[in-house]
């Protein structure tokens, strides 16, 4: 697997375990803990975003939110960036990439 | 202002200066006692480890005839060495169940407390659901899991007011174990 193949694997992996921290934490709260959606596996830093923001980023399946100093200039542009996180869009092949592993990804 | 009144404002002062007093000295202590469950934990492992090697000797020895009779139980280390498979099972189970038992917690809880529990019951409930389907990927899901709880581990320690906080810090435990041995067998599968 290449690096880019791993760096968009773990991405979805990330955004599959947020989409289930939501599930769970979203009820009666103002904000979530949620998981950097970065491309390297072993990092475990956490994000504290609004519902509503989150409800908002994920409209957009090529859109990712990650630590400052987390993205890839190479292969996502940042959208928005605020104190706690920066939201990136993937660009081109990424963007092709994330599409094919949504589609891929089972989720259980 | 009269002298009463003065009185109680003093009386007042005194009651603040002495309950930020006793504020500060309760963190110090709360913070004392979680090192020292930290610590207990260790030794019990220790313990345990020591207990097990003991009973190993007894048994060489009992082999020897250096001992009259054997000892009457064997050494977990003796456990039939259980396949991968079984242990990624045991391991979804007690991520599913870690899962709920944050789920449930985070009734009585809230701030960051409330955020961390959410963020540990969502990726154990998807590790306990990966596994389950046999992905290839459960391990990096399972590895995930452990990661997350136990870069919370300070906060784990400190949910034990409630019982439902209890009960999800003995869970979180108990999951961060049971995935470290499912991905410990297979790691060792996958190489021997």
């Amino acid at each position: 697997m290449s690096d880019f193949d791993a760096a968009v694997r773990s991405e979805l992996l990330f955004r599959a375990v947020n989409e289930r921290i939501f599930e769970i934490g979203a009820n009666d709260a103002e904000a979530l803990e949620i998981l950097c959606e970065c491309g390297d596996e072993s990092c475990i830093s956490t994000v504290v975003i609004t519902v509503r923001a989150y409800e908002r980023l994920r409209l957009d399946s090529s859109r990712f939110v990650v630590c400052e100093g987390h993205e890839l200039a190479d292969i996502e542009r940042v959208t928005e960036r605020t104190p706690e996180y920066l939201v990136v869009e993937k660009a081109g092949r990424a963007s092709e990439a994330v599409v094919r592993g949504l589609a891929d990804r089972m989720v259980p | 202002m009269g002298d009463d009144e003065r009185l109680m404002q003093e009386h007042g002062r005194f009651v603040v200066a002495a309950a930020r007093e006793l504020q500060a000295r309760r963190t110090l202590v709360v913070a004392e006692a979680r090192a020292e469950r930290r610590r207990g934990r260790r030794l019990r492992d220790v313990a345990a480890a020591a207990r097990d090697r003991n009973l190993d000797l007894s048994w060489r020895l009992w082999s020897l005839m250096a001992l009259p009779e054997p000892p009457s139980t064997i050494p977990l280390s003796w456990d039939v060495p259980r396949a991968a498979s079984e242990r990624l099972e045991a391991a979804c189970v007690a991520a599913g169940e870690c899962a709920e038992a944050c789920a449930a917690a985070l009734q009585g809880a809230d701030g960051e407390e409330r955020r961390t529990l959410a963020s540990i019951s969502g990726v154990a409930a998807y590790a306990a659901d990966f596994g389950r389907v046999g992905d290839p990927d459960s391990r990096r899901a399972l590895s995930l899991c452990v990661r997350v709880i136990e870069s919370n581990s300070i906060l784990l320690d400190g949910l034990g007011s409630t019982t439902d906080g209890a009960l999800a810090a003995s869970s979180t435990r108990r999951c961060a174990e049971e995935c470290t041995r499912a991905l410990a067998a297979s790691y060792l599968e996958a190489e021997g």
